[in-house]
C-alpha cells in the first residue's frame, strides 16, 4: 500500500534527475560471463609484452653468438692457413734433407762406406753368393758429391758425438735392463752380426 | 553534415596515404625487381672484392715417391719508397729497419739503402725477392709498418741434379723443359676465383667468401726413375767422363719385365734449381733420349738375333774371318784389331767383336728383313716415352743399304739410335724376344684418386724367345771370354753384354772420334734388368775402358733391387769352329 501512496503523492510532478543516483543498486548494466572474459587482461599484455622482449634479447644474443662464432670460424680458418704453410715449409725442408746428397754426405761424415757389390747368403745352405769387394769403390768414402743439390746450401752436417750422447741418454734412462735382457735371449742359431764402425 | 565532412577527410586520407603508398610501392618495385641487378652490381662492387686462389702445381715424384719437383711459397717483400721516405722520422727509422731486414735475408744493408732510395718518388719497389715462409715471419715479426709483403708459388728441386734432365724446369712464362714441359697437361693447377664482403677499411667480413671457381690442383706425376739408383748412375758416368776425358756420356737401366725405366742419366747434366743463373747453353734436356749416335757393336747383338730367328744361323755356326774383306766399290770392311784369318762361330762374331764375320753372317738374310728386325727392336722410331725433344733416330730403308753400308749398318756404323733406344733392345733380348713399351711415367695421380698416363702394358714379339735367349747366352761368352772379361764379372751373378765403339761422323767423313759403349743384362739366367752405358768422344777409342762403369751400374741396380744371385752355371758356347 505504502508504495502507491507515494505514487499518489509524486503524481503530476517531474521526477527529479537524481532520483536514479539514489538507486543504483535498482538497474545496472552487468556484463554476462562471456563479455568478462572477452574482456583484456593485464596479465596477457604483460606476457605479450615481456615475450616480445624476450625474443628480441634472444635475437640479439644469437646474433652475437652467430657474429661471434664467424669471427672465431674465420681465425681458426686463418690459423689453419698459417698451420698449412707451415706444414708446407717443413715437408719443403723434409724433401731438402731427405735427398739422395744429404744422406751420403751425413753417411760419410758419421764414418760409413758403402759397399760395392751385392751380397746374398742362402739362408737354408748357408752358401754366400757375391764376394765383399773394396768398400768404397769410388775412394771417396761414398760422399764424392758429384751430384750437387744448391738447395743443400747451408744445411749443416751431423755432430756424432751429439747423436751417440743423445742414443746413449735415451737408451740409459729407458730401459737399461731391457737391452741386457735382449742380448742375453739372443737366438744362438741366428746370424751373428758382423762388427762394423 | 558533420559525419558527412569526416568521412570526406577520412576518404580524403585514405587516398592520400594510398598514394604515398603507392609511391613507395613503385619504387620499391623499381629499386628491387626492376632495376636490380644494376644495384646488386653496384653494391657488390663498392662491398665485394675479387680474390684469386692459386691451385698447386703437382709434385713430380720417383717410383718410391721421393720428391723430384715440388711447389712452394714464397714471398716477396715490397714497399713505396715515396711513402716510407715522407714519413716524420724517415731519414733514421727507414735504414734501421732495413738492417733488421738484411739481419734476416742476408743482404747488405747500404746496397739495400741506396737501391730503395734510388727513387724516392717511387711507389713501388722489391725490398727482397722470393723468402721462404721463415723469413717472412721474422721479417712480419719486426712489426715494420711501411712494407708490404706479396706471396707467389714458386718451384723447387730438392734433389738438385738427380734427374734434373728428365725432370726439366720453368720459366717465368711457363714450363720450359723437361717433363715439366711433356708433361703440363697433368701438372698444371688450374686458378680459382673468389669474392669476399670487405668493410670500410678494407678488412675481411667474415663469412663473407663465395667461391666463384674452384681452384684444381695439379696431378702427382709419378716416374718409373728409382733417385737413389739415379744418383749413383749420374755420379758414376760422371766420374767416368772425367776418366775417360770423354765430353758426354749416358746411361740408361731399364727393367727387363716392363721396360720401365729405372735410371737415365746424363753428363753433363743440370740443377733445375740453378739453370736460371748458369750458362744458356748449359745441358738442359736429356741427351739419352735426344740425340742419337751411331750405337756400334752394340747392335751386333740384335744382328745375332734376326739371323738366329730368321733360322739362317744358329751360335755355332761358322764363318771364315779374314782381317779385311773387299768390297766391289773398292772400299773395305776391316775388324778394329788385326788378325789372321780365323774361323768364328756366330758367338765367336760377338765375342771377337768381327765386324767381318758379322758382315759375311749377314750376307745370310736379305736387306729387308734385317731392316724389319731392326724396326721391330724400335729403331729409327720414337720411344712411348714421347719425351720433350725426344728423336728417333735414323734407321735408313732397306733399298738404300747397298755396298759397304749394306754390312755397316748390322754392326752399328750408318745408323742412329739414342741410348734409350740401345736400353730398348737389350730389354728386349733380356724379355725373350718381347719388347715392351719403354716407360718413364707410372702415371699422373689426381687428387680424386684417379689416375691417368698410365702405361699399356702391351709388348711386341720382335724375336722368338729361342733366338732371343740363344743371343743372351752368346752374350754371355762375351762377358766371360772377351778381352774386357776380367771387368765385367759381378760375384754371383752372370752377365751378359757386347761392347761397342763406333766411329763418329764428321763432314761426312769417320775421323778418330768415337762413342764408347756397353749394353748388358745380368742375371743371364733370369734377365732382370738391362744396362747400357755410353762415353762420347773419349781420349782413347777403347770400348773395354767403360766396361768397369757398365759393371758397377749393373751391380748397384742388382743392389737396389735385391735381385736374386744367379743360380746356374754359364753356357760355354765355342768361338772357333
Amino acid at each position: 500500500m505504502s508504495n502507491l501512496a507515494t505514487a499518489h503523492i509524486h503524481a503530476g510532478r517531474p521526477v527529479p534527475l537524481q532520483e536514479p543516483r539514489q538507486h543504483p543498486r535498482h538497474i545496472e548494466i552487468v556484463a554476462t560471463r562471456s563479455q568478462r572474459r572477452a574482456r583484456p587482461k593485464l596479465a596477457y599484455a604483460i606476457i605479450t609484452i615481456s615475450c616480445l622482449f624476450a625474443i628480441f634479447a634472444a635475437q640479439l644474443l644469437l646474433s652475437i653468438v652467430v657474429s661471434d662464432g664467424a669471427y672465431q670460424v674465420s681465425a681458426l680458418q686463418d690459423q689453419q692457413k698459417d698451420l698449412l704453410r707451415t706444414q708446407d715449409a717443413l715437408t719443403e725442408k723434409l724433401n731438402v734433407l731427405d735427398s739422395t746428397q744429404n744422406l751420403s754426405t751425413q753417411a760419410a761424415h758419421l764414418g760409413m762406406v758403402p759397399n760395392g757389390w751385392p751380397l746374398a747368403i742362402n739362408l737354408g745352405t748357408g752358401a754366400v753368393y757375391g764376394l765383399p769387394g773394396s768398400a768404397d769403390p769410388a775412394g771417396c768414402g761414398g760422399a764424392c758429391n758429384l751430384i750437387t743439390n744448391s738447395q743443400l746450401a747451408g744445411v749443416p752436417l751431423v755432430d756424432p758425438n751429439a747423436a751417440a750422447t743423445t742414443t746413449g741418454h735415451a737408451d740409459g734412462a729407458a730401459a737399461p735392463p731391457a737391452t741386457a735382457t735382449q742380448t742375453e735371449q739372443a737366438p744362438v742359431d741366428s746370424i751373428p752380426a758382423p762388427v762394423t764402425h | 553534415m558533420r559525419t558527412r565532412r569526416s568521412r570526406a577527410r577520412i576518404s580524403a586520407a585514405v587516398v592520400v596515404v594510398f598514394l604515398v603508398i603507392a609511391v613507395f610501392v613503385v619504387r620499391l618495385v623499381d629499386i628491387q625487381i626492376v632495376q636490380a641487378d644494376e644495384y646488386n652490381a653496384e653494391s657488390q662492387d663498392k662491398r665485394a672484392r675479387t680474390l684469386v686462389t692459386y691451385g698447386t702445381r703437382g709434385d713430380i715424384v720417383d717410383a718410391n715417391g721421393a720428391v723430384l719437383a715440388d711447389s712452394v711459397l714464397r714471398y716477396d717483400i715490397t714497399a713505396s719508397p715515396h711513402v716510407a721516405l715522407t714519413r716524420k722520422d724517415a731519414a733514421t727509422s727507414v735504414p734501421a729497419d732495413l738492417a733488421r731486414i738484411a739481419a734476416i735475408t742476408g743482404q747488405d744493408p747500404a746496397a739495400m739503402y741506396a737501391a730503395f732510395a734510388a727513387d724516392p718518388t717511387s711507389d713501388f719497389t722489391y725490398i727482397v725477392k722470393s723468402v721462404t715462409l721463415d723469413a717472412y715471419q721474422k721479417i712480419d715479426a719486426l712489426g715494420i709498418t711501411w712494407i708490404y709483403p706479396t706471396r707467389h708459388p714458386e718451384r723447387t728441386y730438392p734433389n738438385g741434379q738427380i734427374a734434373g734432365n728428365l725432370v726439366g724446369f720453368i720459366g717465368t712464362d711457363g714450363p720450359l723443359a723437361g717433363l715439366e714441359r711433356s708433361e703440363d697437361e697433368c701438372l698444371a693447377s688450374t686458378n680459382g676465383s673468389a669474392t669476399y664482403e670487405s668493410a670500410e677499411d678494407g678488412t675481411q667480413l667474415p663469412g663473407s667468401i663465395v667461391t666463384t671457381q674452384d681452384t684444381k690442383d695439379g696431378g702427382t706425376l709419378r716416374l718409373t726413375i728409382d733417385r737413389d739408383l739415379q744418383w749413383y748412375v749420374q755420379q758414376r758416368m760422371q766420374q767416368a767422363a772425367g776418366d775417360l776425358g770423354a765430353t758426354w756420356a749416358t746411361a740408361v737401366v731399364i727393367r727387363i719385365k716392363d721396360g720401365h725405366l729405372m735410371s737415365v742419366a746424363d753428363w753433363p747434366t743440370v740443377d733445375p734449381n740453378t739453370v736460371h743463373d748458369g750458362p744458356a747453353d748449359a745441358a738442359t734436356g736429356s741427351r739419352a733420349f735426344s740425340t742419337p749416335y751411331e750405337p756400334g757393336s752394340t747392335i751386333k747383338a740384335l744382328t745375332a738375333a734376326s739371323l738366329v730367328d730368321a733360322g739362317v744361323a744358329t751360335p755355332g755356326s761358322g764363318v771364315v774371318v779374314p782381317y779385311s774383306l773387299e768390297q766391289p766399290d773398292g772400299s773395305s770392311i776391316h775388324d778394329a784389331f788385326y788378325h789372321d784369318t780365323e774361323n768364328l762361330t756366330l758367338a765367336g762374331a760377338l765375342v771377337e767383336s768381327s765386324n767381318v764375320a758379322v758382315s759375311k753372317f749377314s750376307d745370310l738374310l736379305p736387306a729387308q728383313q734385317r731392316h724389319d728386325y731392326m724396326a721391330a727392336f724400335g729403331l729409327g722410331d720414337y720411344t712411348e716415352v714421347d719425351f720433350n725433344g725426344e728423336s728417333s733416330g735414323d734407321l735408313p730403308d732397306a733399298d738404300q743399304w747397298f755396298g759397304r753400308s749394306n754390312y755397316s749398318v748390322q754392326y752399328g756404323q750408318g745408323i742412329t739410335a739414342t741410348s734409350v733406344q740401345m736400353a730398348s733392345v737389350f730389354q728386349t733380348l733380356g724379355n725373350h724376344g718381347v719388347r715392351m713399351p719403354v716407360t718413364l711415367v707410372e702415371g699422373c695421380e689426381h687428387a680424386d684418386g684417379t689416375v691417368t698416363d698410365a702405361p699399356s702394358g702391351q709388348g711386341t714379339r720382335a724375336v722368338s724367345d729361342s733366338a732371343a735367349d740363344q743371343t743372351i747366352a752368346m752374350m754371355e761368352q762375351v762377358a766371360n771370354k772377351s778381352g774386357s772379361a776380367p771387368n765385367l764379372q759381378i760375384p754371383g751373378y752372370r752377365t751378359a753384354v757386347k761392347s761397342g765403339t763406333a766411329e763418329v761422323a764428321e763432314n761426312g767423313e769417320y775421323g778418330n772420334k768415337v762413342v764408347i759403349s756397353y749394353a748388358g743384362v745380368s742375371p743371364a739366367d733370369n734377365p732382370q734388368y738391362a744396362v747400357v752405358v755410353t762415353a762420347g768422344i773419349p781420349d782413347s777409342v777403347y770400348s773395354g775402358l767403360i766396361a768397369p762403369v757398365w759393371r758397377d751400374v749393373m751391380a748397384q741396380t742388382l743392389t737396389t733391387f735385391r735381385v736374386p744371385p744367379s743360380t746356374s752355371p754359364a753356357p760355354d758356347l765355342p768361338v772357333y769352329w
